[in-house]
């Protein structure tokens, strides 16, 4: 950016501010929208509400259990960091320092899990849910959800714990450290944007998917987020303003846990783009 | 001694309490229910009145209702259908019924209605019409009659005095209504809620027979044939969007925003079910439904081979799962038949503007909008009756209709034939399985 010209810059400066307004705009309208009337809306999409509606938000969260599938929400993806994240830096550490033979092939079993949609599975998942009686159960869906996220997941550490010199690790083991003192105060301090960035999407992933909840969880008290937003359709009229006044609620949590750490997103992304 | 003979009590007291455990846990009865009644669905709270009268009536049984909008519904019933663990009582479209009832997997319901007096009784003659070789399998709930909304204010302002009754004047009213700078027809095209105006129209130029053979009969892959209507229905979408009918962007107007833009006198005809008369008094008020919107029935179309006088109409329905143990049988047949009872259904009309399969009485009526008294008196007085395609053709022919011949006819990507062609192709590939 230094050496460009000025004419350079404002375009690039264009650009941004394009995209900026491409992700804020819709951003803002649901703000907004979540403060007004139905009626309001068909006169003043785009412009600030002429009355601002807070009881909206009230009405929403009384309206459906959105504490409770904010709580469930919440267990869920703790229960999978805990689960993908755990399993995916012990997979990522074992392919990527340890030379074996079939290692190779074995990274790529791990990583052809990417290629395996939900959708293809969802219905031998059901069926196997219905006959273990894990119905409406969040650890039964959190062992799904690792399954789906541990290919990525690996994928991204693997990433960063390959580019670790071994002579870090070799001066560690001289020292009198073994593979799990290696493994937890070597390895996985260095590779903590990694796990991070891996953290981030995954609970994000979790958080807004909407089929494996949809399907395996029946009873009110166990839904997610998710399935809470459908709630606000109902069969032949919605309200958009209250489904906008719950769907900012739902929002908050993740953009919060986005904010504190996103710096981590983009350096542990980019790293792994450039150096893997 | 002692610690083996306090060894051996606690294992007899254990053996007690486990089998008075499962004793206990035989006697009670669990049903799940997979419905449309989500927390902001109108008609939710009277329903879930009959389940908790039902749960106090019956303590040893107890009732899970879950809510979900009809797509996510309908995924959620396609994928527990396929695993072959269906819900064990499932609010369903009579077209879903029918596949799924080929695997077996929903109870045929109309030999326990017809032989229970009370339940039986319970319905208006038109479910016999429901009824094939003896077989139902869905209680009806409620059902909905196609009827052609119109906003007076934009009638009047416009300068037109009362609603088409034919096919030409609605073209002329059309032309009349868009050179005024307002919408002729709305619809929730984000949705696809062309379904029921594409059905009406192949009643006009097929006819409710015709309509039948192509949805369970002869002519199930005859989509393409001239004879069968539905190519000259297509043909006259395409003049009303010729003709301007539609928003330039109706294929991405989400329902809402289109019944609010209805309303608010931006829009003059609306042609979709009865459900639109309980929308547009949840954003504008009973009052202002009752001045200012009028109903119609659907124009005759001239020199068309189909029923001028007929009409559609949809219902929904619970359907029972086949893999009940007895008791949780008995207690879900007890327990829909309460829900489609006159009780349960003339609480619904009153409250909600839904019109319902189940008899009531006078005073109920007295109580309702004038367009829903206007609607019942004109589908009381007809004979033909036939299903929208989302109710009646096989899931797949539906789709295709609504999601990819219609919008694309709307935005000009496929010409009728292709559009007839593609229904078609679908059809076949569906009924060579």
């Amino acid at each position: 950016m230094k050496n460009m010209s000025k004419f350079s810059k404002a375009i690039v400066y264009m650009v941004l501010l394009i995209q900026t307004a491409i992700v804020l705009i819709p951003i803002y309208w649901m703000i907004i929208t979540a403060f007004k009337t139905p009626m309001e809306l068909t006169n003043n999409r785009l412009g600030l509400p002429s009355v601002w509606h807070f009881e909206n938000f009230i009405e929403a969260w009384n309206v459906s259990n959105m504490g409770n599938y904010l709580k469930n929400s919440i267990i869920l993806v703790i229960l999978v960091l805990i689960i993908c994240i755990g399993s995916a830096s012990s997979i990522a550490f074992v392919l990527s320092r340890f030379r074996f033979r079939g290692r190779n092939a074995l990274y790529i079993f791990f990583i052809a899990g990417l290629m395996v949609p939900v959708h293809a599975v969802i219905i031998p998942v059901y069926a196997m849910a219905v006959k273990l009686g894990a119905l409406n159960n969040l650890l039964y869906l959190s062992l799904i959800y690792s399954a789906f996220g541990l290919p990525f997941a690996t994928f991204i550490l693997y990433s960063f714990m390959w580019q670790i010199p071994h002579e870090i690790e070799e001066s560690a083991i001289i020292d009198g450290c073994n593979e799990w003192k290696v493994f937890t105060r070597i390895i996985l301090p260095i590779t903590r944007d990694g796990l991070i960035s891996a953290s981030i999407l995954t609970a994000l992933n979790t958080w807004n998917d909407l089929l494996l909840p949809l399907i395996l969880l029946n009873r009110e008290n166990m839904k997610t987020i998710s399935i809470g937003l459908r709630t606000f359709f109902a069969e032949f009229f919605s309200d958009p303003t209250l489904l906008l006044a719950a769907g900012f609620i739902s929002m908050l949590p993740v953009l919060l846990f986005y904010v504190i750490l996103q710096e981590k997103v983009v350096k542990g992304m980019t790293m792994g783009a450039v150096k893997g | 001694m002692k610690s083996k003979f306090f060894l051996f009590s606690l294992v007899i007291v254990m053996c007690v309490v486990f089998s008075l455990s499962v004793a206990i846990a035989a006697d009670k009865v669990e049903l799940r229910m997979l419905t449309y009644f989500t927390n902001t669905e109108e008609s939710a709270p009277y329903y879930m009145e009959a389940v908790e009268q039902f749960e106090k009536d019956y303590p040893n049984v107890k009732v899970y209702v879950e809510g979900l909008e009809s797509s996510s519904c309908r995924e959620k019933t396609a994928i527990e259908m396929a695993s072959g663990s269906p819900p064990d009582i499932v609010q369903i479209a009579p077209s879903f019924a029918h596949e799924y009832s080929k695997q077996g997997l929903l109870l045929n319901l109309w030999p326990f209605i017809e032989a229970d007096e009370e339940w039986v009784n319970n319905y208006t003659k038109g479910v016999k019409s429901f009824v094939t070789n003896g077989e139902l399998y869905f209680a009806p709930l409620g059902i909905n009659y196609g009827g052609l909304y119109y906003n007076k204010r934009v009638f009047n302002k416009v300068g037109i005095k009362e609603p088409p009754k034919t096919w030409k004047e609605l073209i002329e009213q059309v032309k009349k209504i868009r050179t005024a700078g307002i919408h002729p027809f709305l619809a929730g095209g984000k949705e696809y809620r062309y379904a029921w105006f594409i059905s009406q129209l192949m009643v006009r130029t097929a006819g409710m027979e015709k309509m039948r053979e192509m949805a369970i009969g002869s002519e199930v892959t005859g989509w393409t044939k001239p004879e069968n209507g539905f190519i000259q229905a297509l043909s006259l979408f395409k003049e009303l969007v010729d003709a301007g009918g539609f928003p330039k962007n109706v294929n991405g107007l989400s329902r809402e925003v289109a019944y609010m833009m209805f309303v608010n006198d931006q829009g003059a005809m609306w042609y979709e079910g009865s459900w639109l008369i309980g929308a547009f008094e949840r954003l504008a008020g009973k009052d202002f439904v009752e001045e200012n919107i009028g109903w119609a029935p659907f124009p005759s179309v001239e020199g068309a081979e189909g029923d001028q006088e007929g009409g559609v109409g949809g219902p929904l329905g619970l359907a029972i799962s086949s893999k009940l143990t007895d008791q949780q049988e008995k207690m879900a047949l007890e327990l829909v038949k309460r829900m489609t009872s006159s009780q349960t259904q003339t609480k619904i009309l009153v409250g909600t503007s839904h019109p319902t399969m189940a008899k009531t009485d006078r005073e109920a009526w007295n109580k309702v909008s004038s367009l829903l008294k206007q609607e019942q008196n004109y589908y009381g007085s007809i004979d033909i009756i036939a299903f929208p395609s989302d109710v009646w053709f096989t899931p797949s022919v539906d789709s295709v209709i609504k999601e990819i011949a219609v919008p694309a006819i709307v935005d000009g990507t496929m010409t009728v034939e292709e559009a007839a062609e593609a229904v078609n192709k679908v059809a076949e590939k569906y009924f060579k399985k």
